[in-house]
């Protein structure tokens, strides 16, 4: 499902952005059981239908096949309905809206039977300037959502996917005027890259985003400048830092890199398609398979642990991530589950396409859904809080909170667009809470100082110790044979970790 | 010189030669008349256990001018001076018996006023061993080991 859902998410995404939407091939180009095949999604059960809001009916009246013949209609009042017949047809209707104005135009027709699989496109008054476009929204039907920046006319136009048309071919469509949401407007950070879609936080503030369309990771400073980190061979869903502070990126190829001094060198080769990196509680890391409905788990310097098989529960899943609770959550795409004492629970249902998520220090949950209109805020149990919370950045895969100069965690919280290229900032004052800090780390101790702090000089954190002792033998303090598995994890020593494992624990505290 | 005077101070040399041989030390440094020599002492492990992976440990004693890996063994080594006559050690690897660190001081003939206290052990799967029943540290000088 994930290797499908990406290629629709990108596709999805792609039309959701003018530049690439336009680029696009011809529907009628497009092989149709690609489109077909993917699962059917459900309208989102707390958001309301658009049409309710709507008076006035307007029906079509062809020929009204280009700009020049559109159908007039009133924002926030009307209703417009129509057919795709013949084959071919094409329908445009026309309003005007005012600067800054966020328009919701939604078109239903599968939804209520029809035989028309809808793409609707947003046209600025020239009548050929192609604004936004979207397939595929809610179920087959499609939605639009675009702020304008002037008071002008614009023009919908109606296809449908496969160029056919019928009688049969029947739709609705609203055009309606919506607010923003919370995390709106957002503040464009970095653009032109080239399909990002990975990002991490660096103890600095700085991003670290995966171009997956040139197999690199950039590194983006406070001040938005792009720098190359390092190639990295087919990267693209998920970066992560480990304990030690080394970037870490999962790739197509199947294997997950270590990214230290500028290269990239394969880190963890045993898995088919690693996607997501989540880093436990304990340092220890956990990888999604969506090769396989599994998630691996290995130790911080990459021993393998064992594997959760998922295929006799909630199957192949994609985004993971560890809640301030300790727990385990999982996408499979259309619901979210956590891990609780073995068993998962679901948190989020029947909300397809979910994509990357962060916490919150509270657990709030800021789950990237471009179908279901952009960066959605829920509860940590799973009510929705922002409906969206931000939509007016709808492309979204991954999203990863910011962090100060200092390294400490703070309310920004940004995202990366496949489609247009950019990386963004959400409004931070929608967000409801510092972010999540990742993990522990124990990136800036050194060999010297963990000696240090045996020999009675102090020198490392609690939080270091803690560390260090899970990462070791983790028997509640800072002692020799965890500044030993120290040596080994560092590679100071050889040897591996992997002797040093107790029984599989997903909260990821082996106490 | 006459005949006898002759074989008088060879014999006198010969016999201040062997005096002087028999008044150094054993290692060979010449301090010379009972003076101090300094040198390195050697603290050597035992143990009842064939998988050890670090050890942790004390030197003590009289005046220490230093403390290094002892030679040949390939171990990782981490010291630090908490007075001019006592270190603290950890050693850490594929710990064998046998030397463990070499600690440099200002008389060798003073060895036996030094001595090396084992503080942890450490297997290499990183558990603490306890107890340390079967294990000890002896200070000797470099060759008498």
């Amino acid at each position: 499902m994930w290797r499908r859902a990406i290629c629709m998410a990108v596709a999805v995404v792609l039309a959701s952005a003018v530049t690439a939407y336009a680029q696009k091939p011809s529907p009628k180009a497009e092989p149709q059981e690609k489109w077909r095949s993917l699962p059917q999604k459900k309208r989102p059960a707390v958001r309301a239908p658009i049409e309710l809001t709507a008076a006035v009916t307007v029906p079509e009246s062809e020929p009204n096949d280009d700009a020049a013949n559109a159908d007039a209609v009133t924002l926030d009042s009307d209703m417009g309905t129509g057919t795709i017949d013949p084959a071919g047809d094409e329908d445009w209707w026309s309003f005007t809206a005012t600067a800054d104005e966020i328009l919701e135009i939604d078109v239903d027709a599968s939804e209520f039977g029809s035989q028309l699989d809808p793409i609707l496109e947003l046209y600025a008054s020239d009548g050929t300037t192609l604004l936004a476009g979207n397939d595929d929204f809610d179920g087959l039907d499609s939605r639009i959502i675009f702020q304008v920046s002037s008071t002008d006319t614009y023009y919908i136009r109606i296809i449908d996917f496969s160029g056919s048309g019928s009688a049969s071919h029947t739709y609705t469509i609203n055009f309606n005027t919506t607010q923003p949401g919370p995390g709106d407007p957002p503040v464009t950070i970095v653009s032109g890259l080239d399909q990002p879609f990975g990002i991490a936080t660096g103890n600095l503030g700085n991003l670290f985003v995966a171009e997956t369309g040139l197999d690199r990771i950039v590194n983006v400073s406070l001040t938005g400048a792009v720098s190359t980190l390092a190639a990295v061979p087919e990267v693209w869903g998920a970066l992560a830092f480990d304990v030690f502070g080394n970037l870490l990126a999962t790739s197509e190829n199947g294997n997950v890199y270590k990214v230290m001094a500028g290269s990239a060198t394969p880190f963890i080769t045993d898995l088919v398609i690693p996607f997501w990196i989540a880093r436990a509680p304990d340092g220890s890391l956990w990888i999604s398979d969506i090769g396989n409905p599994a998630i691996h788990h290995y130790e911080p310097d990459g021993s393998f642990i064992e594997a959760m098989d998922l295929s006799g529960t909630i199957g192949t899943v994609g985004p993971i991530g560890f809640s301030p609770a300790g727990e385990l959550h999982a996408s499979t795409g259309a619901d979210l589950y956590k891990l609780v004492d073995g068993v998962w629970q679901a948190v989020i249902t029947d909300e397809p396409f979910m994509w990357g998520f962060s916490f919150d220090v509270n657990g709030n949950i800021y789950l990237s859904n471009p179908q279901q209109g952009g960066t959605i805020l829920y509860s940590p149990s799973g009510v929705r809080l922002g409906d969206p919370f931000a939509f007016l950045f709808d492309a979204s895969l991954a999203n990863a909170f910011g962090r100060n100069e200092d390294g400490t965690w703070n309310n920004t919280l940004f995202g990366t667009d496949i489609g247009s290229g950019n990386v963004i900032q959400f409004n931070s004052d929608g967000v409801l809470a510092d972010g999540l800090p990742l993990g522990p780390s124990i990136e800036s101790v050194t060999a010297s100082m963990a000696a240090d702090h045996l020999f009675g000089l102090g020198g490392l954190t609690a939080a270091e110790q803690n560390t260090l002792d899970l990462l070791g033998n983790d028997n509640g303090a800072y002692d020799l044979g965890d500044f030993r598995a120290f040596l080994v994890a560092t590679g100071v020593l050889s040897g591996s970790l992997s002797a040093t494992v107790q029984a599989l624990d997903p909260t990821g505290n082996r106490r | 010189m006459r005949k006898g005077t002759w074989i008088l101070a060879t014999v006198l040399t010969i016999a201040l030669g062997a005096g002087l041989a028999c008044d150094g030390d054993s290692t060979g440094t010449n301090g010379g008349n009972g003076g101090p020599v300094p040198g390195s002492l050697i603290v050597s492990l035992t143990t009842p256990n064939t998988d050890d992976g670090a050890v942790q440990l004390t030197v003590s004693g009289g005046t220490i001018d230093g403390v290094s890996l002892a030679t040949g063994t390939g171990y990782r080594f981490f010291s630090h001076e908490s007075s001019a006559t006592s270190f603290s050690i950890i050693v850490a690897g594929d710990i064998a018996a046998g030397p463990l660190a070499s600690i440099s001081v200002p008389d060798v003939n003073a060895a036996d006023s030094y001595s090396a206290a084992l503080v942890a052990v450490a297997d290499r799967s990183n558990q603490i061993v306890s107890p340390t029943t079967g294990y000890a540290l002896t200070v000797t000088t470099a060759t008498a080991q």
